[in-house]
């Protein structure tokens, strides 16, 4: 057991995982995608929707872009992930209106915004470009899934002092008095910076150019 | 020149392969998303009619239940809804809200000036102060309450008949819908009784 | 409806759509370290904001009367795409000293949600032609005041506090930024009409 964990650490996929969740987070450490960190998380199941589809766009707009990495023209490069990815965030947008329109109303715009999410962007610039499909896909995924953890995380805060509830379960006493900024944007600043702190406290990770 | 022609020809190859996918999934999905819009509108008419339905059958009984009525409002088409068994009557309320358009049903007791219950299909306001208006509780307030002439939302303890509670912290959010309420009213309440008689 | 006036006021304060829409957050703190290019970014996104807002609302009437909304965000990131492109080239012809001010920052522009949000939401909020330029007027003067005042705050902390080693950098600009947004939400009252 100790020298399959041992042999694991070192595996490329491994690695790439690793980094996606935690090391380099896109939210903590990189500070990527923080619009749709903070205006969706306002719920639970906002955040898990956004997270689910953020996964979808980041995966499959990276294998895509992967695929084709020796056919794009430099040139036109930026331009060709701006449609691969907005394709598929009209795709995720169209599934999402026909089987679950309730959450499709709640995220609103912001699904669209997707598109102008980095994280989409950032992983098919700085990864999938320069490498092969397998890698894209382990690296697509767990970028979405650092993404998704920490808007989890926000939200849980936020929905449970904003409501009183957690995925509209009520959780809190009834004497319990709704933090309406928790619902607003503040609240969402505030939750973030102290879950910022938390995980680069606990990963010994700090901005070496500390202003 | 061989380069630009690669790349246009990329660029191309791009642009149709993408707006086929599009095109595809838009026809799988169309005919849903008008369906889903159609039943959310539905539901909220049968939960005012107090009739029971299925998320499966819901086309079917509220065609059975409900009679729709076309209104004339100066050459532009309105149909509200009519439940035979009450006399009660369900339209559609819009108009701008603090962000986004808020969009509702509104269903009036047989004299036309009470209000049997009111449902929020879509709105953008601000969440936890204006998004409380599509909680229960607070739409609960509703009903009951007369235009006479006017709906008025207040900021005191409701005294009138005409009068509702606001939503606290919303002032925004209650008066634009005090407008939706008052406007669509004011606009079908003659047409309504001229129906009567 | 809303008037106009009352859309441009409220795009800037008590709807600013950094502060309290929380968009455009990539550049926001990535550029927000010294005044100068707080200024430069702020310019450059109330020029091309402006622009492409006025330019996506035909745009997105064509596509109406063709039934092919759905294609919109598809068309509006390439119609942003093609605007940027051509404000670069034209304000380096046209004056390099502009250029050099806030030229730089334009294509970075492409993917700052601003830009495309402004269209999303004339779209989503039915505005018509006066009010999509309204909106789009006051929401980028509205984030070109956010990131300047981030900016300035920065600037000021840099000498003057210590902060907490994990906040150290990026991670203390969301608490400042929440104050900022609290200070923003507290405009909502404000009605002059």
């Amino acid at each position: 057991m100790n020298r399959f964990w041992k042999r694991l650490q070192y595996t490329k996929w491994f690695n790439i995982s690793k980094d996606g969740i935690f090391k380099e987070n896109p939210i903590v450490v990189a500070v990527l995608g923080i619009c749709s960190a903070l205006a969706v998380t306002n719920r639970v199941e906002n955040a898990i929707a956004m997270g689910l589809a953020v996964m979808f766009v980041v995966t499959a707009s990276s294998l895509v872009v992967s695929a084709i990495r020796n056919f794009i023209p430099s040139r036109v490069r930026m331009i060709t992930y701006m449609v691969i990815i907005s394709s598929f965030v009209i795709l995720v947008q169209m599934f999402l209106e026909a089987f679950f329109p309730v959450i499709a109303a709640s995220l609103g715009a912001y699904l669209g915004l997707i598109v102008t999410n980095c994280i989409v962007m950032g992983r098919a610039e700085a990864f999938a470009v320069k490498n092969p499909l397998k890698y894209t896909f382990f690296d697509g995924v767990a970028n979405s899934l650092g993404y998704m953890w920490i808007l989890i995380a926000v939200a849980f805060f936020r929905e449970i002092l904003a409501f009183g509830t957690l995925l509209n379960f009520r959780v809190m006493p009834d004497t319990w008095v709704n933090w309406t900024v928790m619902a607003l944007a503040p609240g969402g600043f505030f939750v973030l910076a102290l879950i910022i702190w938390g995980v680069r406290e606990w990963a010994k990770y700090f901005d070496v150019a500390a202003e | 020149m061989k380069r630009i022609l690669s790349i246009m020809g990329f660029v191309f190859a791009m642009g149709s392969i993408t707006s086929l996918l599009i095109i595809g999934m838009d026809a799988l999905t169309f005919e849903r998303i008008l369906a889903n819009e159609q039943a959310l509108f539905q539901s909220k008419v049968l939960d005012a009619f107090d009739v029971p339905y299925t998320t499966a059958t819901i086309n079917e009984v509220f065609i059975q239940n409900v009679e729709a009525i076309e209104l004339d409002v100066n050459g532009e088409t309105v149909t509200v809804y009519r439940d035979p068994k009450t006399g009660r009557i369900s339209m559609e309320i819009s108009g701008g809200g603090v962000w986004g358009p808020i969009i509702g049903v509104l269903t009036l007791e047989p004299d036309f000036v009470t209000i049997a219950n009111v449902a929020i299909l879509q709105q953008e306001e601000t969440p936890g102060l204006g998004g409380r208006i599509t909680e229960p509780a607070y739409l609960a307030k509703y009903i009951g309450v007369v235009f006479n002439p006017d709906v008025v939302v207040t900021k005191n303890i409701p005294s009138a008949d005409n009068e509702v509670d606001a939503i606290t912290g919303a002032t925004g959010t209650s008066t634009r819908f005090q407008i939706i309420l008052n406007d669509t009213h004011a606009k079908l309440f003659p047409l309504l009784q001229a129906l009567e008689n | 409806m809303a008037n106009l006036a009352d859309i441009f006021i409220t795009s800037i304060l008590s709807g600013n759509i950094a502060l309290t829409l929380i968009l455009g957050m990539c550049p926001l703190i990535a550029i927000s370290t010294n005044v100068k290019n707080a200024q430069g970014m702020g310019l450059a996104v109330i020029f091309v904001v402006t622009i492409t807002g006025i330019i996506n609302y035909p745009i997105y009437l064509l596509l109406q009367a063709t039934g092919t909304e759905r294609l919109s965000i598809l068309v509006f990131i390439i119609t942003i795409a093609a605007t940027v492109q051509f404000l670069e080239l034209f304000i380096e012809k046209v004056s390099p000293r502009m250029y050099n001010n806030f030229g730089l920052f334009l294509p970075l522009i492409t993917v700052n949600c601003v830009v495309l949000a402004v269209s999303l939401f004339f779209v989503n909020r039915g505005y018509n032609f006066g009010q999509t330029a309204a909106f789009s007027f006051g929401a980028s003067i509205g984030w070109a005041l956010a990131i300047i005042l981030l900016a300035a705050i920065r600037e000021k902390m840099k000498n003057h506090s210590s902060v907490p080693r994990g906040l150290a950098g990026r991670g203390i600009v969301f608490v400042v930024l929440g104050i900022l947004s609290l200070a923003f939400i507290g405009f909502t009252g404000l009605s002059f009409f």
